[in-house]
């Protein structure tokens, strides 16, 4: 007993050093429908004051056309709740003209973000994007930031993270549409976020008319400091606004192995 | 006429137009002509001398600046036609003295025809020219006008010919004073209207400056500068613009603007701090100019108070930490560039949202919740390709082109049928092929688009999360 409270301490004092993180932060509690999305994160829900990075999928041709959907729906109701949670607005950081460029705010307003929550800046480039990233991060009025860049890097990553820190705002890294000039894909470096998710569409599960349901996620947290990695499919209800597990298809093809690229 | 009854006057004009008197917008007026006056010589006044029948005066102090306007005679011809351009009636006076030059404008122009509303009295003529004038044109209370008359002195020169102590005895020394005044024999004092002092600040530097950070350091003195007056007057800035003079005679100009009125210097020398990274500063700044070009009322405001750091903002704290963080992203990113979405009454999508200045006044309200709608709309609809038809009528095609991608739909849902305003277009009611079916479609991989038909035609519009 007294050994595993050690080993629980020494984890813990990693994580500090690893992180710099605070070891008590604040975290946003994740609805009880996400329960085994909450357990899988080490603060028992998604901590605030972090930068996070979604991405999508950059290799998918649909993706370029359409810029990433899900990513940027799973986003969106994250930074809805926090923003709701603390009762604050969210600034959304976009290339002008790009994919990126189209938000629809009525649309954005069922994922959780009316309009007093939202506020939109268009950057020139994306080293302007990452800078008003910046300034937003560094600002304690707001609840959450949404950046969608597409070359950021380690060095953009940890200044992110260290406005998070400075300003208590919560960061998201979104993954941005198109090619980054140097012909690599969006969203494929890595940011050394305290947490980076992949979210990519699922087939929906058939309902009993010929409609179209339920969204569904596939959600992959495929980097976690001090966590491991983890896969669920979630179900977005755009009817009620409620993000949950999905419920497994009766021929279990959910649990079959995702199409994974390295 | 003036003293008429209003009753008389329509008895002789039927067709009068009366008008009630306003003396509150007049004395505006004429403060606002005496502002504009300025254009002559920066001494002007308004006369607060009640004038003999209404009407209202403007004092000028040109000495040293009829020589700009080509000469006194020029001066004054310019300044009628100007005047009776806005609509006024005119009449000048010029004199030694200011009030010489009062009786001249009021008792001498007659203002009966061309040019006979200018009396010009030469240099040193005005002592014989006023001698001619009724005692009133001293600018008298009307009491003491009365009991002159009553002693028989009617002009200037019955007044000037009386041994001045009985008459002070009598009368007071304001006869005496007025004589000498309008005479020049004791100087009457002029006393302009207060300048508004303009809000620019400047500093001047012993040595050129260079580097950004003291171009950086000597912006926030300014803006030190311009706070202290701010704060007594209760006002911040909204727009301000920065001048940076060069050894070399070039100025370089910065502006910057605030999304809510603002004086805190730390937070208004950060909105140039984007502006000053690339200038050229040449071979160095000598001076350096602030100017408010636009100001708003502020109440006063408590700074400094530093709150713990584990207390949470309150709102009115979250509102102006949000109004600065607005202000930054602006100045660089440009107005047009930070912006927060609102409803607009509408049902067609386009049209349904409008932008408003982030960090405006209230918050606009929600959308009323319709149907879904899409997390991305195309700025404009795109039109797709059909490969192969739908399963059933008036679905959207299984397989279809679309940004160079063939999408294979697995599921649809609609239509949602939606037309034209015919009640914003001045045709009426719209053909049926300006209405459009919105279909939410999505693909075996769970991606899901916005679809809509209009006539025979397939359109994305929207890409849902």
């Amino acid at each position: 007993m007294s050994d595993r409270r050690h080993l629980d301490r020494l984890r813990r004092r990693i994580r500090a050093i690893e992180g710099g993180a605070r070891e008590d932060g604040a975290v946003l509690a994740l609805p009880s429908a996400l329960a085994p999305v909450a357990g899988a994160l080490p603060w028992g829900g998604l901590p605030l004051a972090h930068l996070h990075q979604v991405v999508g999928d950059p290799l998918d041709p649909a993706e370029a056309a359409t810029g990433p959907a899900a990513a940027l729906g799973f986003t969106a109701l994250l930074a809805a709740r926090l923003a709701a949670s603390k009762g604050a607005a969210v600034l959304w950081c976009v290339r002008r003209g790009s994919v990126d460029d189209t938000l629809y705010a009525p649309g954005l307003a069922r994922l959780g973000l009316p309009p007093d929550r939202l506020m939109i800046a268009r950057a020139a480039d994306d080293a302007e994007v990452l800078w008003a990233m910046e300034e937003g991060l560094r600002c304690p009025a707001l609840a959450a930031v949404i950046g969608q860049a597409r070359d950021a890097d380690l060095t953009a990553g940890r200044r992110l993270q260290l406005a998070a820190e400075a300003g208590g705002v919560t960061g998201f890294l979104l993954a941005a549409g198109g090619r980054a000039p140097g012909g690599k894909g969006a969203g494929t470096t890595s940011v050394a976020a305290t947490t980076r998710w992949r979210v990519v569409p699922a087939p929906s599960a058939p309902v009993g008319w010929p409609g179209i349901g339920p969204a569904r996620w596939s959600v992959t947290l495929e980097r976690c400091r001090g966590g491991l990695p983890a896969h669920w499919t979630l179900e977005w209800n755009d009817e009620t606004g409620d993000l949950g597990m999905a419920a497994p298809l009766r021929d279990g093809s959910l649990d079959a192995p995702e199409r994974r690229r390295a | 006429m003036p003293g008429m009854p209003l009753t008389d006057a329509r008895a002789v004009f039927p067709a009068l137009v009366v008008a009630e008197a306003d003396p509150a917008a007049d004395a505006r007026a004429l403060e606002a002509l005496a502002e504009w006056c300025v254009r002559y010589t920066p001494w002007t006044a308004v006369d607060d001398w009640p004038a003999p029948g209404g009407g209202a005066g403007l004092f000028l102090d040109i000495t040293g600046c009829a020589h700009l306007f080509g000469g006194e005679a020029a001066l004054l011809r310019d300044l009628r036609d100007r005047l009776r351009g806005f609509g006024f009636s005119v009449r000048l006076g010029l004199a030694d003295t200011k009030g010489a030059a009062w009786a001249a404008a009021r008792f001498m122009a007659a203002g009966a025809d061309e040019d006979d509303d200018i009396a010009l009295l030469p240099e040193g003529s005005q002592r014989q020219l006023l001698m001619g004038l009724p005692v009133e044109s001293l600018r008298l209370p009307p009491a003491v006008v009365e009991s002159l008359k009553r002693l028989g002195v009617r002009r200037v020169a019955d007044l000037d010919a009386l041994p001045r102590a009985p008459l002070a005895a009598r009368l007071g020394r304001e006869v005496g004073k007025r004589l000498d005044q309008a005479l020049g024999r004791v100087p009457e004092p002029f006393t302009p209207r207060a300048a508004v002092e303009p809000w620019r600040a400047r500093i001047h530097f012993a040595e050129p400056i260079a580097r950004t950070e003291d171009v950086e350091a000597a912006t926030l003195t300014l803006c030190r500068d311009h706070h202290p007056r701010l704060e007594r007057e209760g006002l911040g800035a909204r727009r301000l613009v920065l001048e940076l003079f060069r050894v070399d005679g070039t100025v370089i100009r910065r502006t910057a603007g605030t999304s809510r009125p603002a004086r805190d210097p730390a937070h208004l020398a950060r909105l140039f701090k984007e502006g000053l990274d690339d200038i050229d500063a040449g071979f160095g700044i000598e001076s350096m100019a602030l100017t408010l070009t636009a100001l708003d009322p502020l109440g006063a405001e408590q700074t400094g108070f530093t709150r713990g750091a584990g207390t949470a903002p309150d709102a009115a704290e979250r509102a102006a930490e949000t109004a600065r963080l607005l202000d930054r992203l602006r100045t660089r990113l440009g107005e047009a560039n930070v912006l927060r979405p609102a409803p607009r009454e509408s049902h067609v999508p386009e049209a349904a949202v409008t932008t408003v200045e982030a960090a405006g006044g209230g918050a606009p309200e929600a959308w009323p919740m319709l149907s879904p709608r899409p997390s991305r709309l195309l700025p404009r609809p795109e039109a797709l390709e059909p490969v192969e038809p739908a399963a059933h009528a008036g679905a959207p095609p299984a397989v279809f082109r679309w940004r160079r991608r063939a999408w294979r739909l697995a599921v649809a849902e609609g239509p949602e049928r939606i037309g034209p305003e015919w009640w914003r277009t001045p045709g009426g009611i719209p053909a049926p092929s300006v209405v459009r079916d919105y279909w939410r479609a999505g693909d075996e991989a769970g991606r899901r688009l916005w679809l809509f038909r209009k006539g025979s035609d397939w359109f994305v519009q929207g890409v849902f999360p």
